[in-house]
């Protein structure tokens, strides 16, 4: 179990990183002590999604985004008054949980699983699988010094209900 | 030689609008002018009803019927042979890349869309696009 979710942390970072910085311009860092769930503040915008296999395991996952970070992506690819509508916020959010869902998927189903991946939906700050006692939880900052602040920019929070076959 | 990207008429089809903008934006950086979008797969069958598209941008999965079922029934009607279909797609498996290209895919992107790998593989999409218009021109010749 540890090395799944040691690769399924891998495969969310690498993702992350690769989505903010190489698709959407937008410097994001991976950042240490990730041992505490995602926030629960007014100014985070959630996106959840389900990973399922027929014969009922699942992983579900909560992407917890500071909505700044949402709104300076925004703003960067819609100049103008439609960059600061909420609808384009949860969009980017839905999209990026979508892209890390799919890889986190990718890599499950190489070795025998076969998981289907949900829509991935904006929802509220209880669609958090974070009080699982063996839930992952990874934080991103936009730098390291924002980072070594604790200050998160966003929190992938991933809970497993079986353990799936195989490394990835 | 390779299609003249200000020449050819393209669709992008994804239902998140994000993703929309970041395929527009890195086929503008190309040289493309002329791009329409659709976020389904019936506004896209009504776009290419309505006008002759040279490269359709499409996503694997969309609300209602998926950009895969889409691409193959277009693929299936020999009107389209000429359209080069992109899927652009977080599907990032082989068996997946393998069904696409079965099914007619010219091409098969993963996203994250990351312009040095978009921008290869459009250059190869031109190519394709070029070669087409050949055996068209040498067939009504």
């Amino acid at each position: 179990m540890g090395d799944m979710k040691d690769d399924i942390a891998q495969v969310v970072e690498t993702t992350v990183v690769e989505t903010f910085s190489g698709m959407l311009g937008q410097t994001i860092v991976a950042a240490a002590g990730g041992e505490s769930a995602a926030p629960t503040a007014k100014d985070f915008i959630y996106a959840c999604l389900l990973l399922d296999q027929e014969q009922g395991a699942s992983a579900s996952f909560c992407f917890s985004f500071d909505d700044a970070l949402l709104a300076r992506t925004a703003a960067a690819f819609y100049p103008g008054p439609q960059g600061a509508d909420k609808s384009v916020r949860e969009d980017i959010a839905c999209a990026v949980a979508n892209i890390v869902g799919s890889k986190v998927k990718s890599c499950l189903n190489k070795y025998g699983n076969n998981y289907e991946m949900a829509v991935p939906f904006v929802g509220e700050p209880c669609c958090l699988p974070a009080t699982r006692p063996d839930a992952i939880h990874l934080h991103f900052s936009c730098d390291a010094a924002s980072a070594a602040r604790g200050e998160d920019a966003l929190v992938v929070d991933v809970a497993l209900d079986a353990i799936p076959a195989g490394n990835c | 030689m390779p299609a003249n990207p200000p020449d050819l008429n393209v669709l992008v089809i994804d239902d998140h609008m994000i993703i929309r903008q970041v395929v527009e934006q890195n086929l503008r950086s190309l040289g493309f002018t002329q791009i329409d979008t659709a976020s389904n797969a019936a506004e896209a069958a009504e776009r290419m009803q309505d006008k002759r598209y040279d490269i359709v941008f499409i996503d694997w999965i969309l609300p209602g019927k998926s950009g895969y079922a889409l691409m193959k029934e277009y693929r299936e009607d020999r009107d389209h042979d000429d359209v080069a279909f992109v899927m652009v797609t977080s599907e990032s498996d082989e068996r997946h890349m393998i069904e696409a290209l079965k099914a007619g895919a010219t091409s098969y992107i993963t996203k994250p869309v990351l312009t040095p790998v978009f921008a290869e593989k459009v250059k190869k999409v031109l190519d394709w696009v070029a070669k087409r218009a050949e055996k068209a021109g040498a067939r009504s010749a």
